[in-house]
């Protein structure tokens, strides 16, 4: 089956051909025989060509792995993303547009905007005091903020809807 | 010397103290939140005592309930860590009263260094020099410019009521000057209600350097020589080396006196170190004086051979010093990466949660003062600091490859940590060629965190690869209805659930 490894800034077209245990990689004239084996519930010995690589994939709920050590954040599109795009159906992946969440818990301090605020990407939106330091949380992109879900001096659980841009 | 030892701290530093006490065959006692009950300083200790809620002013910043605790334990010292109350005056008399000693220095010197006018003050006494400036605020432009004048072109402008840079003016000549005080005054008017301005002088690419110091009660300091701490972001610190490779002997010598001179002027005992900012012409200024062990403590103990708790158990306990200062030699090269949780590439916000992958480097040369483990939360309660790396190899070319070879091992999963990012610096060409200065980080902040991402054709094939083949099998799993939730990361199960859905 034929995959497309994506990234920020890169795209690389392989077709994974499984053989027996192993698989088989067919990158451009390229055949790459890759041997994955799991040495710990989130980790990998990877051996391909015999080039020995240690992979970690531990954020794949973000959609990331590490290569010796180096954080990749990736999407693995099949045949069927690929065909999809080919007809127009420009990129299957949800966009999460401006949902603000909470990426730790703790206490909102200071709420910069009101609901109804154009806003820049870049802009800071909110401070937040966790693990003894304020964090200063700035808007993923531009648009106009159509809603806040928090008030200044509320604590808040990781993963807490704080506002919505757009 | 003590027979047992109560250690008011948490995390590694906890864990560091304990281990020395250990080594000198004293008993250590430990105190615990409600979130650290499992923490790894209290499985290490001899004894340990539950303190209350996990927030720290419920509980390691508890005077009464420590005290209460050392005495039904029968401690006969305490040692503060850094942080908490290790810098606490009231504290350190209060041990004191309860007939206990407080490894630390005198109740007068933390007071004397904790406030910076009190001492700029006392360092004004002495040949030590301080960063020239105004000693109080200015409202007239004319005498501010005199000032200007005086101590030299550039000069840094400062709002009295300020902080957070707002009203502060880098100016390089007379010509801009009163322009640029006026302006300072305005901003600062309508930001903090008060016109008035510091002159100070502006320092040019300046390193931050600091000494360590050792003293005892019976008039003996030495310096333990310096260590380079100009890589910092949000003004904290993250990577530490010593020696500095901007410094030479004869300037390290001066330092050195300065140093030993500010510990006397406080009637300094213990361990402490003295900070100071370097131009790039080499002059060098008092910035100010931590009476505490420090974080970057071990990499003047890798260099020295000294271990630095240790000589201030024995100086607590009334011993004088052995180490004469003609004895301190630096041997090799060593350097500390501090390893955070957070999120370098979001602007460095603490990350929390389970650690469920741990992989820590060892090797020759390489020590790791942490206190992690496997499966252990990281709560938003504490300090985000996971733990110190410090490498050690024969000079600073080894010590960087080093440090390197360790970070690239270092494997921590389920958080996100400043592993990464101080190999993105230890590799940065700049850095590696030294001399750097305070500017490091701001200078080259987006070339570190590309290339803390960067990677070859091949490593994403690995990657898009392992990524199919633990898919496959994470469905293989579900499909053949096994539970292996046991084994199974909360990011993993979470990902799961939102496929399903």
């Amino acid at each position: 089956m034929k995959y497309e490894i994506n990234t920020i800034d890169q795209a690389i077209q392989i077709e994974i051909l499984p053989d027996k245990e192993k698989i088989m990689i067919q990158q451009g004239k390229n055949k790459l025989m890759f041997d994955a084996v799991r040495v710990q519930p989130e980790m990998y010995s990877v051996l391909m060509n015999n080039r020995s690589f240690v992979v970690g994939v531990c954020s794949m709920g973000k959609n990331r792995v590490t290569v010796n050590g180096t954080p990749i954040s990736l999407q693995l599109l099949d045949a069927v993303h690929l065909h999809l795009r080919e007809l127009g159906w420009e990129s299957m992946q949800e966009t999460k547009a401006g949902l603000i969440e909470t990426q730790i818990p703790g206490l909102i301090t200071q709420i910069f905007h009101q609901v109804g605020d154009m806003v820049n990407e870049g802009e800071p939106l909110f401070l937040m005091e966790a693990m003894k330091m304020e964090n200063e949380i700035k808007a993923p992109l531009t648009g106009r903020i159509s809603k806040i879900s928090v008030k200044e001096g509320q604590t808040v659980d990781k993963g807490t809807n704080i506002m919505e841009i757009g | 010397m003590f027979k047992k030892i109560l250690v008011a701290n948490r995390g590694e530093i906890a864990l560091r103290v304990m281990r020395t006490c250990r080594e000198l065959n004293i008993e250590t006692v430990a105190v615990f939140s409600e979130a650290d009950r499992t923490a790894p300083h209290v499985l290490f200790a001899d004894e340990a005592y539950y303190l209350g809620p996990a927030p720290s002013n419920e509980s390691y910043l508890r005077h009464d309930k420590i005290l209460e605790i050392a005495l039904q334990s029968h401690a006969e010292a305490i040692h503060p860590g850094y942080g908490f109350l290790s810098e606490n005056t009231e504290f350190a008399r209060r041990v004191a009263e309860a007939g206990m000693v407080f490894i630390g220095p005198p109740a007068s010197a933390i007071k004397t260094m904790g406030d910076k006018t009190m001492a700029r003050q006392a360092m004004l006494q002495t040949d030590v020099p301080v960063v020239p400036g105004t000693e109080e605020p200015i409202d007239n432009v004319e005498e501010a410019l005199a000032v200007a004048k005086t101590i030299g072109f550039p000069v840094l402008i400062k709002a009295a009521g300020g902080g957070g840079g707002k009203g502060m003016r880098i100016v390089n000549n007379t010509q801009t000057f009163i322009d640029a005080v006026g302006k300072a005054q305005r901003e600062s008017k309508s930001a903090f209600g008060d016109s008035r301005v510091y002159i100070e002088k502006y320092l040019e690419e300046p390193h931050h350097i600091e000494f360590q110091i050792l003293a005892d009660e019976h008039g003996n300091i030495i310096h333990l020589n310096e260590r380079e701490c100009s890589i910092q972001r949000r003004y904290q610190k993250v990577i530490e080396e010593s020696p500095s490779p901007f410094i030479d002997q004869d300037l390290r010598d001066r330092m050195g006196k300065a140093a030993v001179e500010t510990a006397r002027k406080c009637d300094y005992v213990g361990a402490g170190t003295v900070e100071f900012l370097v131009d790039k012409h080499k002059n060098f200024y008092f910035l100010e004086m931590n009476t505490r062990l420090q974080v970057e403590h071990p990499v003047t103990e890798m260099v020295t051979g000294i271990d630095l708790v240790a000589e201030q158990i024995r100086v607590a306990s009334g011993l004088p010093l052995e180490i004469k200062q003609e004895d301190v030699k630096i041997y090799g090269h060593a350097i500390e990466c501090r390893i955070y949780a957070e999120d370098a590439a979001q602007d460095f916000t603490p990350s929390t949660g389970k650690i469920v992958m741990l992989q820590i480097p060892d090797g020759a040369g390489t020590r790791f003062d942490g206190a992690i483990r496997q499966d252990m939360e990281i709560t938003p309660y504490y300090d985000p600091m996971l733990g110190k790396l410090i490498c050690w190899a024969k000079d600073r070319e080894g010590a960087l490859n080093r440090s390197e070879r360790a970070l690239r091992e270092f494997y921590i999963g389920g958080i996100e940590t400043t592993i990464q990012f101080c190999r993105a610096v230890i590799r940065h060409p700049v850095f590696r060629q030294g001399p750097y200065d305070t500017h490091f980080y701001t200078q080259f902040q987006k070339a570190l965190h590309a290339d803390i991402t960067r990677a070859t054709e091949d490593v994403l094939v690995v990657a898009g690869a392992t990524l199919y083949q633990h898919k496959e099998q994470l469905k293989h799993i579900s499909e053949s209805g096994k539970s292996d939730r046991k084994g199974r990361s909360n990011w993993v199960r979470a990902q799961m659930g939102r496929e399903q859905s």
